[in-house]
């Protein structure tokens, strides 16, 4: 045993420094790993890594009717949304690069214009009064080799029958429609002739007045193809 | 001693670089990228010409046949002098991918006053209802409707939508239509402007306006006349067409 123990010994002595750094390797490697792993995936429109620090709240109840579930985390629709809704505050929001506006609403909520691929129609952040994501416009890329480039029918399979559709838009025209899931907090616009989604909407779940009245404004559903009136001397 | 020195540094070397490549690999990812807006190719040597437009054949005796057969699209209900309007007209656009957006089309008649719309794509649907206006103007207001069909039925990549809606971002509409619609007929400025921009690079000659709210119903051709032209609508209808 003391031979034993002995050769153990001089065997340490002897390879002492590189026991040392082999300890360290076995306890860095796996650190380095689980680093690497809990990186989120680079999102397309540039999202910065935001290390961010402990949310003040994670689930925040706020008075409402019985038919609306508190407020809650929602799993993201869209690999190109930037927030996950009931979750990122606006410390966070606020370090999102292409920020074009920030502007404090009426009712208490801010409003983030995001930088899109059109220039006339921002990507929209609304936080609540408690600084949390409650809403985000996302718009779809038109190239359908672009990431985050979805269809009507592939939006349908995944979440079934919508609870309402309302044909046409303020932006897009009489020609699109937005298919809306007002207790699952999506709703999106497309074109069902082409089968283009434009725009993903992500809020909390609610009501189907209560998305139209807070989140609707592009809604038109008066819109119908216009009837042009050429100079008839001509 | 020398050779566990040597053993040591070479650790030492292996360490730090494994060490400093996941940082730089960790910064590498995280670097942003400015957003790019696309508004068109440009200008080629040829921009300003007009597109190659065709000649067209003597009609069939069968003129509305002739226009099913060779073009895909449907007119209902149109007199003859119309239904030969519109075949010359499209055999002058047929050097262009024109036709090939809006096969399938199909077009009633109206009367011979009034207004004229796109309600459909393709498919059996009515895509246009068209009113008879005279001459040349008839064709005019063919391509103009037809315009809208090539936008609203297509894919976004292939009529090039975003390039559109930014080039009037950019520079303005290509009309004045195309900038009141609203205001004109209850319309949408994006989609007129959208015809607008086909209509006149395919009737580079016509110097008509497609609403009689245009204070100036002879306009000049924002590419071919205007001064300064439309620049980037004309890089975009190129890529269109």
């Amino acid at each position: 045993m003391n031979s034993v123990s002995l050769k153990i010994k001089a065997l340490f002595s002897k390879y002492k420094l590189f026991f040392l750094y082999g300890g360290l390797i076995i306890v860095l490697i796996p650190l380095i790993i689980f680093i690497l792993s809990s990186r989120k995936p680079q999102i397309p429109g540039n999202i910065n890594k935001i290390v961010s620090p402990s949310p003040i709240l994670t689930i925040t109840s706020i008075p409402s009717p019985s038919s609306v579930p508190p407020f809650i985390q929602q799993p993201k629709i869209s690999i190109l949304q930037k927030t996950e809704i009931g979750k990122t505050i606006s410390l966070e929001i606020d370090k999102y690069p292409n920020i074009e506006k920030k502007e404090s609403l009426s009712n208490g909520d801010t409003k983030y214009s995001l930088t899109s691929h059109l220039i006339p129609r921002p990507n929209i952040i609304l936080t609540n009064k408690q600084g949390v994501a409650e809403f985000e416009s996302i718009l779809i890329p038109s190239d359908p080799n672009t990431a985050g480039y979805v269809k009507i029918s592939e939006l349908l399979q995944r979440y079934g029958q919508p609870e309402k559709t309302i044909a046409g838009s303020r932006f897009y025209d009489w020609i699109a429609k937005t298919f809306i899931y007002p207790s699952k907090g999506i709703a999106f616009i497309g074109n069902p002739n082409t089968d283009e989604v434009f725009e993903i909407h992500a809020f909390q779940p609610t009501t189907l007045g209560s998305y139209i009245e807070q989140y609707g404004s592009d809604l038109d559903p008066n819109a119908t193809p216009p009837v042009e009136n050429p100079n008839p001397n001509q | 001693m020398n050779r566990k020195i040597s053993l040591l540094t070479i650790f030492h070397l292996c360490l730090i670089g494994f060490v400093v490549s996941n940082i730089s690999v960790a910064h590498a990812q995280t670097k942003s990228n400015k957003v790019i807006y696309n508004v068109g190719n440009p200008p080629s040597p040829s921009a300003g010409v007009s597109p190659s437009l065709g000649n067209a054949p003597p009609p069939p005796a069968d003129i509305r046949q002739g226009i099913i057969d060779q073009f895909g699209i449907t007119m209902n209900g149109f007199d003859q002098a119309h239904l030969q309007l519109a075949w010359e007209k499209f055999w002058e656009i047929a050097p262009t991918k024109y036709i090939s957006l809006i096969r399938g089309s199909k077009i009633i008649a109206l009367g011979y006053t009034g207004g004229s719309r796109q309600v459909g794509c393709f498919g059996g649907a009515t895509s246009v209802e068209l009113v008879q206006y005279n001459g040349q103007y008839f064709k005019f207001i063919l391509t103009h409707e037809l315009g809208h069909v090539i936008r609203n039925c297509n894919p976004r990549n292939v009529t090039k939508y975003d390039d559109h809606v930014n080039a009037v971002s950019k520079e303005g509409a290509v009309s004045y239509y195309g900038g009141n619609a609203t205001k004109c007929t209850g319309s949408d400025n994006y989609s007129e402007d959208y015809a607008d921009m086909i209509t006149y690079y395919v009737n580079n000659l016509a110097g008509y306006a497609t609403a009689i709210c245009d204070p100036n119903q002879s306009p000049p051709n924002p590419y071919y006349k205007l001064s300064p032209r439309k620049e980037l609508h004309y890089q975009v209808v190129s890529q269109v067409l």
